[in-house]
């Protein structure tokens, strides 16, 4: 809500960005040399994560918004989980 | 009917949760939109990983430095975005209208590519719907064509946004120039390219960086 706090340091985050996305491509990259299939998948994934979040709070301004209005927003999200999570099983017990 | 007259008409911008009815509109388009993808996104992870044995290497396909140049550039688009909401908040109308300008080219330009990146992969690599690249097959014989129906489907659904996000900014635009624009208006606008920036840096990582 607050306004004066509505304007972030963008570069920061611009920043941070760039530098997750060439980590990720790195990371991707040294797999091809190394047996880390998990540890790679598992920060390939965080880091993405990372910057989605990044783009929500900052550039979507989502952490300057009222509580009960991310709330809302953020409720597809527990549909979104459950439709990967209900396909578990699938793989699972194939 | 006095009661009635004290409440703003007409503007559209009566606020809910502290935010105007459009952008509230426009969140609420982006949540259900996020289920789409999140529908593709399942279908993509449970197919590849109920069968990863047979599904072909992202990298021995697709060109994994030229789609990071192109998320370089779509972030690099989403600061321009939030660059024009600053300078339409400044009350900057040449700042505003530069950023959004320098936005649209960004998503032309990831357009682009993307047209060269499927011109090579369909006509040069034969990675089509049904099809994979002979390299691919003869590596491993048994590797699933899921992998270009998915990858197409999962690409070409995000680029269609891309698309209707370069549309919808050039139609902002052209009401800059009009004279016609509102804060509200260039925030909105921005949510929804921002949304396409996140949903790509997720399909990203899963479809071409996770072997």
């Amino acid at each position: 809500m607050s306004e004066e706090h509505a304007h972030p340091n963008y570069m920061a985050i611009f920043v941070t960005m760039i530098v997750l996305t060439v980590l990720e491509v790195l990371a991707a990259k040294l797999y091809s040399f190394d047996g880390w299939a998990l540890i790679t998948l598992i920060l390939l994934v965080g880091m993405a994560i990372t910057k989605a979040v990044l783009v929500a709070l900052y550039f979507m301004h989502l952490r300057f918004e009222t509580k009960t209005f991310v709330v809302v927003v953020s409720a597809p999200l527990v549909f979104a989980l459950i439709l990967v999570l209900g396909l578990l099983p699938d793989i699972a017990f194939r | 009917m006095s009661e009635a007259a004290a409440v703003p008409q007409g503007t559209g911008s009566k606020p809910v949760m502290g935010v105007t009815s459009g952008k509230f509109a426009m969140w609420l388009f982006l949540g259900s939109d996020g289920m789409s993808f999140m529908g593709l996104i399942a279908t993509y992870v449970a197919l590849r990983w109920g069968q990863h044995e047979i599904w072909p290497k992202p990298s021995e396909s697709l060109a994994i430095n030229l789609t990071a140049f192109n998320t370089f550039v779509l972030i690099c688009s989403s600061v321009s975005m939030v660059k024009a909401f600053a300078a339409a908040r400044a009350g900057n109308v040449a700042g505003l209208k530069f950023w959004l300008f320098l936005t649209i080219v960004g998503g032309a330009f990831f357009l682009g590519v993307q047209a060269y990146e499927y011109n090579q992969l369909i006509f040069h690599e034969n990675l089509t719907l049904t099809t994979l690249p002979a390299h691919v097959i003869e590596h491993n014989p048994n590797a699933t064509t899921l992998f270009g129906a998915t990858f197409y489907g999962l690409t070409c659904f995000h680029g269609f946004h891309v698309l209707s996000g370069v549309i919808y900014l050039s139609v902002v635009l052209i009401l800059v120039f009009l004279g016609s624009w509102t804060v509200n208006r260039i925030e909105i606008v921005g949510l929804y390219w921002h949304f396409v920036d996140l949903v790509w840096i997720v399909i990203f990582t899963i479809v071409y960086l996770v072997e």
